[in-house]
C-alpha cells in the first residue's frame, strides 16, 4: 500500500468538519439555555383582560322585556331549577337568546310579533292529552318543537296523535340496548359508534342503554339510535332500531325528539345547538374555540416516595419523572396537538422533611418554557396542611427561587374554591383562574364567575380513561361551544401501590382518551388555561345580531369585537366569502369565524 | 355541452379512423400498396372492423377481455408485427443512431458534428416525407378536398342532431347498451345469441380509450354515418369510370331533400343494422374485382405458380376481401346479410358468362362458403356452448319461415290484410279458372282458337299483375320514399335498371365485360331489392318490413344513380380515351343534375329531433355525465324512468321511478329505502313522449297529471306518451315533498326548463325511508 502523509490541508479540512458537527449539536441547547426566560409567564401580559363579571351577556326572562328585546328567544315548558331547566338556560346564556318558561303548555301565550325559535319541553310539564291540540296548533304556525324529555311509553301508546306528532311507533316500554350510534352531520366530529364492534371487553361503554323502544316512521330523521340485536339472530333493520335522537318533519314545522336524559347533563347545550342547527337554514352562534388539557399535580419537586418508586419503578424519582414520565407527556402532547398547562405541585407532604429540589424546580420550567407550556398551582396535599397553610408553603419555595413568575391559576376541588378565592397568599396575587376538578364536576356548568373578576372553569372531562359517554360529551361541548377542558390527574404516579396502576399502564389508558377526545378538534385554537381564560371571558361578554339577506349574512357586535368566534352552521350552504374575519371549515357546512371588526359580512352559496 | 358533444363526436371519429384505417393502413401497406385509393380505404375498414371484432370476441370467449389484453392484442400487436416486418430496416437505422450517439458520447465526435449530422437526418427524412406527401396530394388533391366537403356535409346531415341533442334517439339502444354493458364483464352473449358486431366494436373503445359506453352510443352516430357514405362512395367510385358520379350520387343522397325523412333517419341512431351498411357493397365491390383479376390470370394455374401472377394474386385478395366483408355483414347484421345476398343474385346475373364457369364458381363458392363460416363461427361456438339464441333472432328466423309477419307490431293486421289478398286472388283465379272451362267447354271444335285465347288471357293476366304492381310499388313508394313524385322516382328506377341492363349487354358485347356485367349487376339488384320493398303484393313473403327494405333501397339506389351518370363519360371514353375530357364531361352531367335536384327539392336540412322525439332531456344527459365526474362510483343512485338504468353501469346504481310509486302506492306504509349516499331524482318537467306522441304531447307536468292512477304496464309502455306524463307529474310532487320535508339533504342539483334533477345526500348507516305521503300515492 502506498504511503499517505496527512497534509496540511486535510488536517484543517477534518479539523473542521467535525468543529462544525459540535457546534451544530451544541448550538441549539447553548441558545436554548441561554434565551429561555423560563422565570416568567409568558401569558401573563398576553392574556390580560379587563373583561369581568359585570360584561357577561345576561339572559332576559320576562316575557315583556323578550318580546321587546331585539334578541331571539325561547319558550321553554318546564322548571328552570331542574337539571334540564338548568341546561337550558345555560344553553340560551351561551347562544344569547332569551327565554320565556311557562310551567305548562297550556300557560303558553304566543306572540305573534315574534315567534320563538322554538318550544322547548320537559315532559313532566306536558299533559299529552290536554296539550297535544296546543302543540299542533304551534307546528301549524311553523314554531318548533323540542322534547327535551320524552312523554311516558304509555302516553305514545294512548295517544296516536302523539305518535304521529313525533313520527314514531312505540315498540316496547323498556330494552337494553348493546350501544348507541351517533349519525353524520348532528354533532361535529362525524359518526360515531359507541357500540360493541369498536369495544368488544365493554371497557368503555357507558351511555345510558335503557329506554323505551320507538320505531321511526315515515318523515323522520334519526340523528342518534341505540343498536339492539335481533332476538334469535333475527337481524333488526338499522332504520327500526330504537331511536334516540330524530326529527319528525311536519308539514311547516319541525319536532324534535330526545328519547333519554341527555338534555339533564350540560353537554345537552350541544344537542340543543345541533338541533337549531337542523332547523333553520343558516344557525350563528359565539363559541370559546379553546381547548386546553390540565395536567394536575405534576411535577412534584419533593421526592416524598423515593422507596416505592424505588421498588416499582427500580429508579429514582427524579429520574422517574424526567426520563419517564415527562417524555411519554410531551409525546402525548405533540400526539394529541394539545397544549398542557402543568398544575405544579411542590409538595404533597408539608408535615415530613422532604423539602423541594431546586434543580427539578429549574429542570421543569425550563422545559415548560420550552414547549410553551404554562404552570399552574394546584391545592392537593396529602397531609392535613390547610389551603392557605400550602399556598404559603408554596409561595415561599417559589418566591425563593422563581420570584418572577407570576401563577394565573390554580387546581382546586369544589369545596376548596372558597378558601382559594378568600387567600392572601402572595402567591395568588395574579390569580385569575380556578380549575375545579374533574371529579368534582356535575355535569351541570362549564365556567362561571367565582367572584367579579375569577373565572372558574371546570374540568368537563377527565381524560384518565377513555369512556364512550365522555367522548359523546367532548362531541357536544365542541358542537356547543368548540370548548374542553380535560384534566389529566398525574396525582400519584410518584406514589406507586400495588393497587394503583403503574405509569406504563396508566400512559397507555391516558394517550387513548386523550387522543380520542382530542382527535377533530384540528381547527379549534389549543390553548393553556390562561388563554382559555381569556377567551372565556370575551365569549360571556359577547352580544351580537345577525340579519340575513339574500346570500348575505350581516353580523353586528356589541362592544368589543376583537377575538369574537362564531360557529356558523348551514343546512345547505358554503361559506365562500367573509369580510371582517376570517374562518376555516370544520366540516361540511360548518365553519369557524373569527371577528376582526365589529361587523361581518358572510356570503353563503349554495353547496351544488 | 354542444361544444363538448362536437369534440367528442370529433375525438370517437379520430379514434375509430385510427383503429379501422390508420392501423390496418399501417399493417397491410405493402400488400395494397398496388391497389386504388378507394379499394385501399374499402380493404381497411373491412380488415379493421374483422380483426376488431374477432379479437373481442376470442378475448370474450377466453374471459380475459379488458382494455389490456385488447390493447395488446391490437396495437400491441400491430406494433409487433410492423418492427418483425421491418427488422432489417429498423435495425440498420437504430445501429446508425447508435453509432452517432455512441460516437459522441465517446466524444469521438463533436458537438458540432453530431447536431449537424442530426439536423441532415432529420431534414432528409423531413424533406422525403414532404416529397412523398407532394405526390400524395399531386394525385389526390382535389379528390381529397371534394371528400373532405362531402364528408363535412354528412357529418352535419346526420350528426347535428347527436351534437344538438344529448339523449338516445331510439328506445333500443338502452338494450344494446346493457348487452355492452355486460361484455365488461366477460359476458358475451348476454341475453342471448345475437349479431355482435357492433357490440364489439363499440365495447373495444370502451374498454381501450375508456370512453363511456354510452357516450358513445350517443355520438358514435357521426362515425357511424359517415363510414356508411364513405363506403358507399368508395364503391361507387370504384365501380364508375369518371371520378364524379360517387360524388354527386352521394351528395344527391346526402343533402338533397328528395326522399322520405324515414328513409335517412336512421342514420342518425346508433344501431346494428345500419352500421352493418357499411359492409354490404365492398364484399360485392371485391366480387367484381376478383372476377376481373381472375379473367387475367391462366385457366389453370397451380398454387405454388401463384405468385408469379400478380392478377391471381389480386384475385385471391378480392376473394377474401369479399369473404371477409360478406362475413361482417353476418357479424353485425343479418338484415345486411340479406341485402348482400341479394346483390349476389345479381351478381350471378351480370356475371352469368363468367360465373357458372368452375375457375369462377367454385372460388366463389369456397369464399361464400369462408365468408358465411367466418360470420357465424362465433354465434355457433356460444349456441354450442349452450346460450340460448336471442329473442329477435328467433323472431327473424320465423319471418323469414315465413311462420310471422316482418313487422311485429302489425302481425295481425297484416295477417288479415294478407288473408284478405289471398281470398280475392283466389276468387279471381277460379273466377279466371271457371272462365277458362267455360271457354274451353265452348270452344271444344277449335284447338287453334283455343291455344290463340289461352296465349291472350296469359298476356291478359301477365298485364294485370304487372298493372297490379305498378301500382303498388307507386303508392308504397309514395308512402315510404318518394313523397313528392313516385311516378317519377318509378319510372327512373325502372328506366334506368333497363338503360343499365341494355348497355351492360352492350358493353359487355363491346369488349368491357366487367363494366357490362356490373351495369347489370347493378341493375338486377335494384330490382330484387325493390321486389323485397313489395314482396307482400307480388305474392313473395315478407323477409323484411318496409320501413327497414326502404333504408337499403335508397342506399343502394345511390350506387344505381352513380352508374346511371357514369354512362355517358364513359361511352365518351370509349371514344375519346382521355381521362381529361370524360372527367370533364362528367363534372359537367353530374353538375347539371346535382343542380337541378337540389334546385327542384332543395338541400335537405340536418336532422334533428325535437325534444319531444328524443328519448331523454338535454339536461338528463348533462346531469349523468357531472354526477359520473364529480362522485365516486358505486356512492350514488339515480332514481329515473328506464333509460340510464344502462348508461350508469359500472359507476352507479339506478332505481325505476315506476318501482318506487308502485311500492309507495301498493305498500303505503312499508319503508322504501335505497342504501347509497347520494340519490339522484330525475323528473322531465316537459316529458318527452318516447316514442308514442299523445294529444297532449309536450305539456308540463302538473297536478293534474299527478292525480290520475299510476299506470303499472309491463317493460316500457308505462314510461311512453301520456302515461310518462302521469308518472313524472307525481314523481315531481314527491320529490317536492321530500325536499320541504328535508330540506337540508334533498336539494335541487341541476333544473332547466324541461328538467330538474334533485339530490338527496343521505347517511348510509341511517338511511332515508323514501316512502312519504305526498298526496298522490294513487
Amino acid at each position: 500500500m502506498e504511503n499517505i502523509n496527512l497534509s496540511k490541508r486535510i488536517y484543517f479540512t477534518v479539523s473542521s468538519l467535525m468543529l462544525l458537527v459540535i457546534f451544530m449539536f451544541q448550538f441549539s441547547g447553548i441558545i436554548r439555555k441561554k434565551y429561555n426566560s423560563f422565570d416568567e409567564n409568558r401569558y401573563e401580559k398576553s392574556e390580560m383582560t379587563g373583561l369581568n363579571s359585570n360584561d357577561e351577556f345576561s339572559v332576559i326572562t320576562s316575557e315583556d322585556d323578550v318580546i321587546k328585546s331585539d334578541s331571539r328567544y325561547i319558550v321553554y315548558i318546564g322548571n328552570l331549577d331542574s337539571e334540564c331547566g338548568n341546561t337550558v338556560y345555560k344553553w340560551c346564556s351561551y347562544t344569547k337568546r332569551n327565554i320565556v318558561v311557562y310551567r305548562s303548555v297550556g300557560d303558553y301565550h304566543r306572540y305573534n310579533e315574534k315567534y320563538p325559535d322554538a318550544v322547548l319541553l320537559d315532559a313532566e310539564y306536558v299533559n299529552v292529552s290536554k296539550d297535544i291540540t296546543t302543540l299542533s296548533m304551534l307546528t301549524d304556525y311553523g314554531i318548533n318543537l323540542v322534547f327535551c324529555t320524552l312523554p311516558s311509553y304509555d302516553d305514545f301508546v294512548a295517544s296516536q296523535w302523539l305518535s304521529q306528532m313525533c313520527g314514531v311507533s312505540p315498540e316496547s316500554s323498556q330494552i337494553t340496548a348493546s350501544g348507541i350510534k351517533l349519525y353524520d352531520g348532528f354533532l361535529f366530529g362525524g359518526e360515531t359508534w359507541y357500540t360493541k364492534e369498536n369495544d368488544p371487553d365493554g371497557e368503555f361503554q357507558d351511555m345510558q342503554l335503557t329506554m323505551p323502544w320507538y320505531r321511526t316512521m315515515s318523515g323522520t330523521k334519526t340523528y342518534m339510535s341505540a343498536v339492539l340485536d335481533g332476538v334469535s339472530g333475527e337481524e333488526i333493520e338499522n332504520e327500526d332500531q330504537p331511536a334516540v335522537i330524530w326529527r319528525k318533519s311536519l308539514d311547516h314545522a319541525y319536532v324534535f325528539c330526545i328519547n333519554g336524559d341527555y338534555i339533564k347533563d350540560i353537554s345537552g347545550i350541544g344537542i340543543l345547538t345541533a338541533i337549531m342547527s337542523e332547523a333553520s337554514d343558516y344557525e350563528l352562534y359565539p363559541v370559546v374555540d379553546a381547548q386546553t388539557v390540565v395536567v394536575k399535580d405534576y411535577p412534584v419537586l419533593a421526592f416524598e416516595h423515593e422507596d416505592k418508586v424505588d421498588e416499582y419503578y427500580s429508579r429514582s424519582t427524579s429520574s422517574l419523572l424526567e426520563n419517564v414520565i415527562w417524555p411519554d407527556i410531551t409525546n402525548l402532547a405533540e400526539a394529541s396537538g394539545a397544549k398542557f398547562t402543568f398544575m405544579t405541585a411542590p409538595q404533597l407532604n408539608y408535615s415530613d422533611n422532604n423539602l423541594v429540589s431546586v434543580r427539578e424546580l429549574d429542570y421543569f420550567f425550563r422545559l415548560f418554557a420550552e414547549i410553551d407550556a404554562e404552570a399552574g398551582l394546584t391545592t392537593s396535599r396529602d397531609d392535613l396542611t390547610t389551603v392557605e397553610g400550602k399556598l404559603e408553603a408554596d409561595n415561599s419555595v417559589f418566591s425563593n427561587y422563581l420570584e418572577n413568575y407570576k401563577f394565573l391559576s390554580i387546581s382546586a376541588k369544589k369545596s376548596e374554591i372558597s378558601e382559594v378565592v378568600q387567600s392572601e397568599s402572595e402567591i395568588l396575587d395574579g390569580l385569575r383562574t380556578v380549575v375545579m376538578d374533574a371529579d368534582d364536576h356535575r355535569g351541570t356548568g362549564l365556567f362561571s364567575y367565582i367572584e367579579n373578576d375569577i373565572l372558574e372553569l371546570e374540568s368537563i372531562i377527565s381524560g384518565d380513561k377513555y369512556s364512550f359517554y365522555s367522548d359523546f360529551r367532548a362531541k357536544c361541548f365542541d358542537t356547543a361551544l368548540a370548548y374542553k377542558n380535560i384534566e389529566l390527574n398525574m396525582s400519584n404516579v410518584c406514589e406507586p401501590d400495588k393497587s394503583e396502576m403503574l405509569w406504563d399502564e396508566n400512559i397507555k389508558l391516558k394517550s387513548t382518551a386523550l387522543i380520542s377526545y382530542m382527535n377533530n378538534s384540528g381547527v379549534y385554537s389549543k390553548c393553556s388555561v390562561a388563554e382559555t381564560d381569556k377567551r372565556v371571558r370575551e365569549f360571556l361578554s359577547v352580544n351580537y345580531s345577525y340579519e340575513i339577506e339574500g346570500s348575505e349574512i350581516t353580523v353586528k357586535i356589541d362592544g368589543n369585537s376583537s377575538g369574537v368566534r362564531f360557529i356558523l352552521r348551514t343546512r345547505s350552504g358554503e361559506l365562500t366569502g367573509i369580510s371582517g374575519g376570517t374562518y376555516a371549515m370544520i366540516e361540511t357546512g360548518a365553519y369557524l369565524i373569527t371577528a376582526d371588526s365589529s361587523q361581518l359580512v358572510l356570503t353563503v352559496s349554495d353547496r351544488n | 355541452m354542444h361544444v363538448i358533444n362536437a369534440l367528442q363526436s370529433l375525438g370517437i371519429l379520430v379514434l375509430y379512423t385510427i383503429l379501422v384505417l390508420a392501423v390496418p393502413a399501417a399493417v397491410l401497406s405493402r400488400r395494397i400498396s398496388g391497389r386504388r385509393l378507394c379499394e385501399k380505404f374499402l380493404i381497411c375498414i373491412i380488415a379493421g372492423n374483422f380483426y376488431i371484432i374477432n379479437i373481442v370476441f376470442i378475448l370474450q370467449f377466453m374471459h380475459i377481455s379488458n382494455g389490456f389484453t385488447l390493447f395488446l392484442s391490437t396495437f400491441g400487436a400491430a406494433a409487433a408485427f410492423l418492427i418483425v416486418r421491418d427488422r432489417v430496416r429498423l435495425k440498420s437505422k437504430l445501429a446508425e443512431i447508435w453509432d452517432i450517439f455512441g460516437r459522441f458520447l465517446r466524444k469521438t465526435m463533436g458537438r458540432r458534428t453530431f447536431s449537424e449530422l442530426c439536423r441532415k437526418n432529420l431534414g432528409t427524412k423531413f424533406k422525403s416525407l414532404m416529397s412523398r406527401l407532394g405526390v400524395f396530394l399531386l394525385q389526390y388533391g382535389w379528390e381529397l378536398i371534394f371528400v373532405f366537403i362531402l364528408s363535412c356535409v354528412i357529418c352535419v346531415a346526420y350528426g347535428s342532431n347527436s351534437v344538438i341533442n344529448n339523449g338516445y334517439t331510439v328506445s333500443d339502444i338502452p338494450v344494446h347498451n346493457y348487452w355492452i354493458n355486460a361484455m365488461s364483464d366477460n359476458d358475451l352473449f348476454v341475453a342471448g345469441v345475437y349479431p355482435y358486431g357492433f357490440h364489439c366494436i363499440i365495447y373495444y373503445m370502451h374498454a381501450v380509450f375508456g370512453i363511456d359506453t354510452y357516450v358513445l352510443l350517443r355520438l358514435f352516430t357521426v362515425t357511424s354515418a359517415l363510414y356508411i357514405h364513405l363506403a358507399l362512395f368508395a364503391f361507387c367510385r370504384g365501380v364508375c369510370r369518371s371520378v364524379y358520379p360517387a360524388y354527386a350520387a352521394v351528395f344527391l343522397f346526402a343533402a338533397v331533400n328528395m326522399l322520405n325523412r324515414e328513409c335517412v333517419i336512421r342514420y342518425i341512431n346508433n344501431l346494428p343494422q345500419e352500421y352493418g351498411m357499411i359492409f354490404i357493397l365492398p364484399s360485392i365491390y371485391f366480387i367484381f374485382e376478383f372476377f376481373r383479376h381472375q379473367k387475367r390470370c391462366p385457366a389453370k394455374l397451380k398454387l405454388s405458380a401463384l405468385r408469379e401472377y400478380p392478377d391471381a394474386v389480386m384475385a385471391a385478395e378480392d376473394l377474401v376481401y369479399a369473404a371477409v366483408s360478406f362475413s361482417l355483414t353476418i357479424a353485425v347484421h343479418f338484415y345486411g346479410t340479406m341485402i348482400a345476398g341479394l346483390f349476389c343474385v345479381g351478381v350471378v346475373a351480370g356475371f352469368c358468362g363468367r360465373f357458372f364457369r368452375p375457375r369462377y364458381l367454385l372460388k366463389i363458392l369456397a369464399a361464400f362458403v369462408l365468408g358465411v363460416f367466418l360470420g357465424v363461427l362465433p354465434m355457433a361456438a356460444a349456441v354450442l356452448m349452450g346460450k340460448p339464441m336471442q329473442g329477435s333472432i328467433g323472431w327473424g328466423l320465423s319471418v323469414i319461415s315465413g311462420s310471422e309477419s316482418a313487422t311485429g307490431n302489425n302481425t295481425i293486421v297484416n295477417e288479415g290484410e294478407s288473408s284478405r289478398e289471398e281470398q280475392s286472388s283466389q276468387g279471381q283465379g277460379d273466377e279466371q279458372q271457371s272462365g277458362i272451362d267455360g271457354q274451353g267447354a265452348n270452344q271444344q271444335g277449335s284447338s287453334q282458337e283455343t291455344d290463340k285465347t289461352s296465349v291472350s288471357e296469359m298476356i291478359k293476366r301477365l298485364q294485370g299483375i304487372s298493372i297490379k304492381t305498378y301500382n303498388s310499388l307507386v303508392s308504397e313508394i309514395e308512402e315510404w320514399v318518394f313523397p313528392s313524385d313516385s311516378v317519377f322516382y318509378v319510372w327512373f328506377m325502372l328506366i334506368s335498371c333497363a338503360v343499365l341492363i341494355i348497355f351492360g349487354i352492350i358493353s359487355g358485347i363491346c369488349s368491357d365485360y366487367d363494366y357490362g356485367a356490373r351495369l347489370i349487376t347493378a341493375a338486377v339488384s335494384i330490382i330484387l331489392i325493390h321486389v323485397l320493398f313489395i314482396a307482400d303484393t307480388v305474392g313473395l313473403p315478407m323477409l323484411m318490413d318496409r320501413n327497414r327494405t326502404r333504408i337499403y333501397m335508397t342506399y343502394s339506389m345511390t350506387a344505381l344513380v352513380a352508374m346511371d351518370l357514369d354512362l355517358l363519360p364513359y361511352f365518351v371514353s370509349r371514344l375519346i380515351n382521355e381521362k381529361r375530357f370524360y372527367n370533364v364531361v362528367s363534372l359537367i352531367v353530374c353538375t347539371v343534375v346535382c343542380v337541378r335536384a337540389v334546385d327542384v327539392y332543395g338541400i335537405r336540412e340536418p336532422i334533428v329531433y325535437t325534444a319531444s322525439e328524443m328519448l331523454e332531456t338535454d339536461g338528463a344527459v348533462y346531469c349523468l355525465g357531472k354526477i359520473i365526474k364529480e362522485n365516486e362510483d358505486k356512492t350514488w343512485t339515480i332514481l329515473s324512468a328506464n333509460d340510464e338504468l344502462r348508461m350508469i353501469d359500472n359507476h352507479g346504481y339506478h332505481y325505476e321511478t315506476l318501482e318506487l310509486l308502485k311500492e309507495m302506492k301498493s305498500y303505503p306504509e312499508s319503508r322504501i329505502t335505497i342504501p347509497t349516499k347520494y340519490i339522484y331524482v330525475y323528473v322531465e318537467k316537459i316529458p318527452v313522449d318516447y316514442t308514442v306522441e299523445y294529444e297532449g304531447s309536450g305539456q308540463r307536468i302538473s297536478r293534474e297529471g299527478a292525480a290520475e292512477t299510476l299506470p303499472q304496464f309491463s317493460g316500457i309502455v308505462s314510461y311512453t306518451g301520456r302515461y310518462r306524463w302521469i308518472i313524472m307529474s307525481k314523481m315531481y310532487y314527491w320529490a317536492e315533498e321530500f325536499r320541504k320535508l328535508f330540506p337540508e339533504d334533498m336539494s335541487i342539483y341541476y333544473e332547466d326548463e324541461e328538467f330538474i334533477c334533485y339530490k338527496l345526500v343521505q347517511n348510509t348507516s341511517n338511511l332515508y325511508n323514501l316512502n312519504i305521503d305526498f298526496g298522490y300515492r294513487n
